[in-house]
């Protein structure tokens, strides 16, 4: 028997002009103790499949038709549907019975409450404050792989790390017990390692409290490695649904395919990735219409020689690592696509900036390579500099954050030319239709505002600005990792396309290694600041050295069941910490350690005490 | 948040300092002085009149005064002789010591105008003068205008009068916003929300120097419920009016903001997340929104208040009430040198003093501040 059913789910949204189907039909069980993973692009109705069962909806949302059953105990069954969305008893079944945890766990934790008062505020809700309040929260803490629940407990969201916050959201849903766990993109938010830590505790609590899962997500790595059965969504209707290892070794709804199909996967960097909603940019051959002072393909471009950087820690701040960078040396060669991944607090955007001048390191130089000259970026004058700047442009992250919402496409494409003051105006429109094109935009579109676009449209449109200086270096800092899945394999489908038709050389920063290794030809793995192995991308993910490449690799969830994750060499929490690592990898207190050449351009960082 | 108080309020005294001299600099530069207005006097009066309230010395020796012997050289002019300052610190006279003669039968005996610096042996070796030297002492001087009042005193009578209208007003003000601001945001694009909202915004744009008059109209002359004016030693029929109309405008204000910041964090993920504990509504509203909601009308209420303890003006003026403004803006037309810098200072020290308040407040609500 079911603890969940649902049947003829419908859902519809109320917006400005109509109403938007969420949920339309869909149908669900999910057993005791059973994880079911709700897999779909965003837009496919997933989070609002869960919002539903919680009853808590936006305000602008409704439920049309259809019954949520649920088992609430001694066999007896509720229509969710037919409660009250604010009644009693719908409210004692929240938390108590259904219990949910969020994508973000900062924000979804309230900031001015400490997290111990939080999960207590849930025992006196549902009348289980027979005992010590306060050690029943030290004990779901610590159950949940918090070393110190008591400092945890008094601390407030903000003081604790993302695997901190995201333990705490988890304690607080299962301290009353819930047989019915809804987790909602419950490990997006995280570092890989941490990731592949909250999933081991999912599991473990699941078995323990014979725990039902609805895990909502669109990471099918997560799903391969926790999930009993899964459920395609898009646009509101289930496409696929069954046992979870068949659908991801054998997926037989076309759109299931597509899906997988869109996922970058370690060691499959041959085969192009398959964008859902593919869109052809077709690349003029002259965009690089400006003379060309890089140097001859292979040799250095930009070199770093043990540069460091230190962000003054806020005073009266708990320990919070700053982002510095510790003695980092790498050239970066002309024409190639060098990958720097690390996880959250690295370094790695730092040292993009560094790169780009946008910050003046505190020690070391870095050199700028053209027309067979060095030059230090740091004793440019205001000309120097001004070339330098159109020779090195920069993607962000955040396509919604980063293009000005009150200039058009037109005019967010030929401001650099203006600024720099490159042809005339006709021929700067003539060139804004080129940039259009060549990533593959309706060249129509121009007059518009960003407002207009979507997602995947506006990181485009970052890419057309940052190429319409025919720049020689492009530093893209996470430019696909605020994107959907189908979205993401567009884009790096587009870079990987600009990548073989242009000399360009890329710097590609991000956090995810899958991707990495689809468009980089070297990697750079960074870890508090530092360098800890540097290798060309096949012998990287290969023949990793490095404990902390090690670590990460094994982080990532496959989408092979049967290789579950490695948790040895996740090393308790410990992978990212260098006094750790074993020799002769150690690395105590500062110490810059040094890149060891262990195989043919295979560089590993070594303990130098 | 001991230390952080302390820090504040020395920080503040550069602040006092420049506020007062520029203050006190920009007065003078104004045209007109203070005997402008009376009938034309003799001129040897007139200079003697300038002579007694110091306004014959060079200007900066008004402001401020370090000349060495300065003590001495006044001391003499008080009692007919002139000792030098071994003479005086001799005698054991302390600065305080140097009393001026009342200013009027029975009235306060005024202080000496300096303040000693002194050595170690507690002996006076240099004088602090001018405008300065008073006010440090807590001597505002002598009002121009009100002949036979000093300054203090005048502030003395008025102060009290300003200070409960003002914070009534606000306490109203803050207990009626805020209720009306939650509803409102409860009821998002509902029919009592836009209510709601329209009415603050009448509140918001409507002057007081209309509500003030059409509310002594109606309910004052026509019902003839309350009286039209006059404090009569603050009697609660005396104030209601004006502290409805003090607190109308900030009522609007305060609602809209309230409703503001409520939609937003209505809509936050913390809340969704109080909701999927399955608190009440009630609870989710008053325990985990309502706290951050209050933040961004926490920041607001310190210059609200001051502005209300000291922006009442037109509201004193059209309800005959004996507060602080009306002296502001006579002292002000009349070149009330002192009266207009006593009220000054007093402003400038209640704003500085109450949005530390709201900063302190503020970061007892959000922890996340402590830290910063």
């Amino acid at each position: 028997m079911s603890l969940l059913s649902i049947r003829g789910l419908k859902v519809e949204f109320a917006v400005p002009g109509g109403t938007i189907k969420a949920l339309d039909g869909i149908d669900l069980d999910l057993a005791p103790g059973q994880t079911l993973a709700i897999v779909g692009e965003s837009g496919s109705g997933k989070s609002a499949l869960a919002q539903s069962i919680m009853r808590i909806l936006p305000a602008n949302g409704r439920i049309v038709a259809g019954g949520i059953s649920l088992e609430v105990g001694q066999g007896r069954r509720r229509d969710l549907v037919r409660l009250n969305e604010k009644g009693a008893a719908l409210r004692r079944l929240r938390g108590a019975r259904m219990a949910m945890i969020f994508q973000e766990p900062m924000t979804s934790l309230s900031p001015v409450h400490t997290i111990g008062s939080q999960i207590a505020e849930m025992l006196s809700l549902h009348g289980l404050n027979g005992g010590d309040a306060a050690h029943s929260v030290h004990t779901i803490l610590s159950k949940m792989g918090i070393s110190d629940p008591e400092r945890v407990a008094s601390s407030y969201a903000f003081e604790l790390s993302g695997g901190q916050r995201q333990r705490a959201m988890i304690a607080m849903a299962l301290i009353c017990k819930p047989a019915l766990l809804i987790a909602d993109e419950p490990t997006t938010a995280l570092d890989v390692t941490t990731q592949a830590e909250i999933l081991a505790l999912l599991k473990d609590l699941q078995r323990e409290f014979n725990l039902a899962i609805l895990l909502i997500t669109h990471d099918l790595g997560v799903v391969a490695q926790i999930a009993d059965e899964v459920q395609v969504l898009y646009e509101g209707r289930t496409m696929e649904r069954g046992p979870a290892q068949d659908i991801l070794d054998d997926p037989r709804h076309p759109y299931t395919k597509a899906l997988i199909g869109a996922i970058p996967v370690i060691g499959r960097r041959s085969t192009r990735l398959h964008a859902l909603r593919e869109t052809k940019g077709s690349l003029p051959p002259a965009l690089h219409s400006r003379a060309n002072h890089a140097p001859p393909r292979g040799a250095p471009i930009l070199t770093l020689e043990n540069v460091s950087k230190r962000f003054a820690l806020r005073h009266g701040t708990p320990a919070h690592e700053s982002a510095a960078i510790n003695g980092v040396t790498l050239a970066l060669r002309t024409g190639e696509c060098l990958g720097i991944v690390g996880e959250s607090g690295s370094g790695k955007s730092t040292l993009a900036r560094l790169m780009l001048r946008a910050l003046e390191p505190d020690q070391g130089r870095i050199l700028f390579h053209r027309d067979g000259g060095a030059m230090p970026l740091s004793a440019m004058d205001r000309h120097a500099i001004r070339a330098f700047r159109a020779s090195i442009q920069l993607v962000f992250q955040d396509p919604y954050g980063s293009l000005d919402p009150r200039m058009t496409v037109r005019d967010t494409l030929t401001e650099p030319l203006d600024i720099h003051g490159i042809a005339t105006r006709p021929e700067r429109i003539e060139r804004a239709r080129h940039l259009m094109r060549a990533v593959g935009l309706d060249e129509r579109a121009l007059g518009r505002y960003p407002l207009a676009f979507s997602g995947g449209q506006r990181q485009r449109i970052g890419i057309a600005r940052a190429l319409a200086l025919s720049p020689e270096i492009l530093v893209l800092d996470e430019p696909v990792s605020a994107l959907d899945v189908s979205v993401q394999a567009q884009i790096l489908n587009l870079l990987r396309d600009l990548k073989d038709a242009s000399n360009l050389t890329f710097v590609f920063v991000s956090h995810n290694l899958a991707v990495i290794d689809y468009l980089a030809d070297r990697v750079a793995v960074m870890c508090r600041g530092r360098i800890v192995e540097l290798a060309p991308a096949e012998a990287l993910f290969k023949d990793a050295r490095h404990p902390y490449t090690k670590a990460l690799l094994a982080a990532i969830p496959s989408l092979d069941k049967a290789s579950r994750i490695d948790f040895s060499a996740l090393r308790g929490g410990n992978a990212s910490d260098p006094a750790a690592w074993e020799a002769p990898f150690t690395l105590l207190g500062d110490d810059q350690g040094r890149l060891v050449e262990v195989d043919q351009d295979h560089f590993t960082a070594y303990g130098t005490s | 948040m001991i230390s952080y108080i302390i820090r504040r309020l020395i920080g503040a005294v550069p602040t006092l300092l420049i506020i007062t001299a520029v203050a006190f600099f920009m007065m003078r530069a104004a045209p007109g002085g203070p005997f402008d207005g009376e009938r034309r006097v003799p001129p040897e009066i007139e200079a003697n009149l300038r002579a007694a309230y110091d306004l014959d010395k060079p200007l900066w020796q008004q402001f401020i005064d370090v000349r060495p012997g300065l003590c001495a050289m006044r001391f003499g002019e008080l009692t007919g002789s002139r000792p030098d300052a071994d003479t005086l610190a001799a005698q054991g006279l302390k600065g305080r010591e140097l009393r001026l003669p009342p200013s009027r039968p029975g009235g306060p005996s005024q202080t000496s105008s300096f303040l000693e610096l002194r050595d170690e042996k507690n002996l006076v070796v240099r004088c602090l003068g001018g405008y300065l030297g008073k006010v440090l002492q807590g001597d505002f001087g002598p009002s121009f205008k009100n002949k036979d009042f000093t300054v203090n005193e005048l502030i003395a009578a008025g102060a009290p009068v300003s200070l409960t209208l003002g914070l009534s007003a606000i306490t109203v003000a803050l207990f009626i916003g805020m209720s009306l601001g939650i509803v409102a945001a409860l009821n998002q694009n509902r029919s009592g929300d836009y209510s709601i909202m329209t009415a603050a915004m009448v509140g918001i744009t409507i002057p007081t120097f209309v509500t003030a008059p059409l509310l002594t109209l109606f309910l004052g002359v026509y019902a003839g419920l309350l009286p039209v004016g006059g404090w009569e030693g603050g009697r609660l029929e005396n104030i209601i009016l004006p502290i409805t109309v003090l607190a109308l405008p900030q009522i609007a204000i305060i609602s809209r903001l309230t409703r503001g910041s409520m939609i937003e964090v209505m809509r936050s993920n913390y809340v969704r997340t109080a909701r999927a504990k399955g608190l009440s509504e009630f609870t989710v509203v008053t325990r985990h929104a309502l706290r951050s909601a209050l933040l961004p009308l926490v920041s607001y209420l310190g210059p609200a208040i001051a502005g209300l303890v000291t922006g009442s003006l037109v509201v004193e003026q059209i309800f005959q009430l004996p507060g602080i403004g009306r002296y502001f803006i006579n002292g002000a037309l009349n070149r009330d040198y002192t009266l207009v810098m006593g009220v000054v200072i007093l402003y400038a020290t209640l704003v500085i003093l109450l949005n530390l308040l709201a900063d302190v407040i503020y970061r007892l609500l959000d922890p996340k501040v402590r830290y910063e």
